[in-house]
């Protein structure tokens, strides 16, 4: 296994062995982040190969190699935000209603064995969240980003993404409640 | 109840670890004493949980084998240079390329089968004139004293042993080219056909030779009668 960032000095070079290398470490996370946002499998998937082609094409203007994971996230997230807004835009009516993203959730439930109940809530209750508090949440509870990096990803201030953590934590809170009683 | 609206404030950037130590300390402090702020902290916990990687919601490895490909694909296309072919590579990576791979290997023992017959066919053949030319002149020895003319024809000899009288030495000639052969002619022997050659560059300049494989031709189509 080869450091990352010697992957990334050999990408820049054009090496497609070493940017798949790098791909694979990172795939999972980011496939998580755009079904997090999208919940479809086949946006997710346009959303990835647009990603991975963005930072094969633009890996040249990353001047240090340690930013790569915060630089990454934000292609990933930049570009399944687009991708909603696009979805929704063009298909109002269909595209990720609540019953849905609970059918969806509800067949996930069914896979994940051992998986409770009130997991699932949260899921549900996370999929009713503005776009920008989800993400700002799934960026920092799942992919660990500090509020600078979170920050740097949505463009916008660490102020407004610890506002937006905290909105989206109190209205889980508020939507668990509700829907427990 | 006031302190706890205060606290719940902060909860978020607490559990986040965003806070200073100053208002880190103050949130600790109230945590310890308030059942329903740590319950509520308790629940950004499951949260976390819940929103932390399940290998079971992730698809299989095909799904991220493919999109890798369709990468891939892509940037070789429209991204990396595009590598000159040569024609064979063309007819074997387009053309023949979905032709399955025992058929592939049938077709080129074949050629090589007919390819190798073909050089060994003019390979014998050409040895074959050679031993004509020289066995021609072997019948002729039937005529005493026949001089066979001077021949380039003569410029390929095959297992036949060839003496050096000048340093008493022989050798078996398997099978090489004759720099220059000066004169031919039939000995008196009935088994001999005496030549004056050159091989190795000169270095053995003459050369008695007795063939014994130069007998076969039927043809006499030298020397004097």
């Amino acid at each position: 296994m080869y450091d990352e960032v010697y992957l990334i000095e050999q990408c820049k070079k054009g090496d497609l062995n070493a940017f798949e290398q790098i791909i694979r470490q990172y795939e999972k996370k980011a496939y998580y982040i755009a079904f997090r946002i999208l919940r479809h499998h086949e946006d997710v998937e346009d959303v990835l190969q647009e990603a991975f082609l963005k930072v094969y094409k633009n890996m040249n203007n990353l001047k240090e190699a340690k930013t790569f994971p915060s630089w990454f996230y934000r292609i990933v997230t930049n570009l399944s935000i687009d991708t909603f807004r696009k979805k929704k835009r063009q298909n109002e009516n269909e595209f990720l209603t609540d019953d849905i993203a609970k059918s969806e959730i509800s067949a996930n439930a069914q896979r994940s064995v051992g998986s409770s109940n009130f997991t699932e809530e949260i899921k549900i209750a996370l999929d009713k969240l503005p776009l920008l508090q989800k993400t700002a949440l799934v960026l920092k509870t799942v992919e660990g980003l500090s509020l600078k990096e979170i920050a740097g990803v949505q463009g916008v201030s660490e102020k407004t993404i610890g506002w937006q953590i905290f909105r989206a934590r109190q209205k889980l809170k508020q939507m668990l409640k509700r829907d427990l009683k | 109840m006031k302190e706890c609206e205060k606290i719940k404030d902060l909860l978020s950037a607490y559990y986040d670890n965003c806070l200073g130590d100053k208002e880190k300390a103050t949130v600790k402090a109230h945590l310890e004493s308030c059942l329903n702020c740590r319950e509520e902290l308790e629940m950004y916990k499951h949260i976390e949980n819940a929103l932390i990687l399940n290998e079971n919601e992730m698809p299989s490895d095909e799904y991220f084998n493919e999109i890798r490909k369709n990468v891939r694909n892509t940037i070789e296309s429209e991204f990396l240079p595009k590598k000159k072919i040569s024609v064979i590579e063309y007819i074997f990576g387009n053309i023949l390329k979905p032709v399955p791979a025992a058929f592939m290997l049938a077709i080129v023992i074949i050629i090589g089968m007919f390819l190798t017959d073909n050089i060994m066919f003019k390979q014998n053949q050409k040895e074959e004139n050679s031993h004509v030319n020289i066995a021609v002149r072997h019948q002729t020895k039937k005529h005493s004293k026949a001089i066979v003319k001077k021949t380039e024809n003569i410029n390929f000899a095959k297992n036949i042993i060839a003496y050096n009288e000048e340093i008493n030495e022989s050798r078996m000639i398997k099978n090489e080219k004759l720099d220059a052969v000066e004169n031919v002619e039939v000995s008196n022997s009935d088994n001999a056909l005496v030549m004056t050659f050159s091989i190795d560059n000169g270095k053995i300049p003459v050369v008695w030779v007795e063939g014994n494989n130069v007998s076969s031709s039927k043809e006499d189509n030298g020397g004097d009668k």
